[in-house]
């Protein structure tokens, strides 16, 4: 999925009309996802997962992107992952380590480790949690318990502020 | 607003408009041509840092990052006590106490005001505990540049989350419905 801003200097108008009937499909396709989510079993909103295929998608091509580069020292792929197979297989480990896990000019190994470390850390937060003991009133011995999470509140309105104070134009 | 102001800026690069000028001013991005980087405005200062441009303006990282703690606490706030009714601590201690006549285990004097004050207290600290929690994480991201920015990482983690949760408590719902179907059989049958 591509977000352009139509080249308002210099496009021609062929140019901005296939952009926006990507755009189109890309939303006909996220509808689609749904109602196969949901045929599946699992209710996610259209609006829940478009917001989750940003991400998804930086993450999927930054990590498996064919594209390469010339940079003076030989075609080098933009992908992370293919890089570093490309590396070891060239010319050998220790090189392929080093020079994927701290590239400046691409994406690197390090921005994977760091999400998967981050999407860890989350679930954690997330399964944090106090119980209240209760007993009822009714009936006597009976315990349970009530708990409280640490996320506790919803994030719907930090949505809304992100939409409104957050979007990016991207220039074709 | 962000989009409104990159698009003016596209629109008419030389505008000498202060209110648009004060919003942002744009440049190209050097390493994505695709991308506008802010250099000036409002929307400087709301640009999520990095390692190479923490170095640079230490005063808009740290703008950025009471920002994003502030908007956090705020809504976390403002949808447990002032938004709908269902979560606030008063509208949980009454639904506790009155039609399920549930009150605080252990010896105290008065169970009821002692289930009354622990959920307040609780629910309180867990609203502001865990919106610091969550703009720490989005803070982190950023500085990281781990893919995607932290905004739309955390929103995408907590939407998978939202719907895994949901199909985990149907599927065990159905299981335990299943169960509990059986055995009405086995005991009819009985």
């Amino acid at each position: 999925m591509q977000s352009g801003l139509l080249n308002i200097q210099g496009g021609n108008t062929y140019v901005n009309l296939l952009v926006a009937f990507q755009l189109f499909c890309a939303a006909i396709l996220v509808y689609y996802l749904q109602q196969v989510l949901t045929c599946y079993g699992v209710c996610c909103s259209f609006f829940s997962l478009s917001i989750v295929l940003s991400p998804c998608k930086k993450i999927f091509w930054e990590s498996l992107s064919p594209v390469t580069l010339d940079m003076g020292r030989g075609p080098e792929f933009r992908g992370s992952i293919l890089c570093f197979s490309h590396l070891t297989m060239s010319s050998g480990i220790a090189h392929a380590v080093q020079e994927c896990l701290f590239r400046a000019t691409q994406p690197n190994l390090m921005a994977l480790i760091s999400t998967v470390i981050m999407v860890m850390a989350f679930t954690y937060l997330k399964g944090l949690r106090v119980d209240i003991p209760v007993t009822s009133k009714e009936q006597l011995g009976v315990r349970g318990s009530f708990t409280i999470k640490l996320l506790y509140s919803s994030h719907g309105p930090f949505l809304a502020q992100v939409l409104f104070c957050f979007r990016q134009l991207h220039l074709t | 607003m962000k989009a409104l102001s990159q698009g003016w800026y596209v629109f008419d690069p030389k505008t000498t408009n202060i209110l648009y000028r004060l919003l942002g001013v744009w440049k190209q991005d050097e390493e994505n041509p695709n991308e506008l980087i802010a250099i000036s405005g409002l929307c400087y200062w709301l640009t999520p840092p990095t390692w190479n441009t923490i170095s640079d303006n230490q005063w808009q990282a740290a703008v950025y990052i009471g920002y994003i703690l502030a908007i956090c606490v705020i809504t976390s706030h403002t949808s447990v006590h002032e938004g709908e009714k269902e979560h606030s601590p008063e509208s949980v201690a009454d639904d506790l106490l009155g039609p399920t006549y549930l009150t605080l285990a252990g010896k105290h004097e008065d169970s009821d005001k002692a289930l009354r004050k622990e959920v307040c207290r609780l629910v309180s600290a867990a609203t502001i505990l865990g919106a610091l929690a969550m703009g720490i994480i989005c803070v982190i991201c950023d500085i990281f540049e781990i893919t995607g920015g932290g905004q739309s990482m955390l929103l995408a983690m907590e939407s998978v989350h939202d719907t895994y949760d949901a199909w985990y408590n149907e599927q065990y719902e159905l299981r335990k419905s299943r169960i509990e179907n059986s055995l009405w059989e086995t005991q009819s049958r009985d």
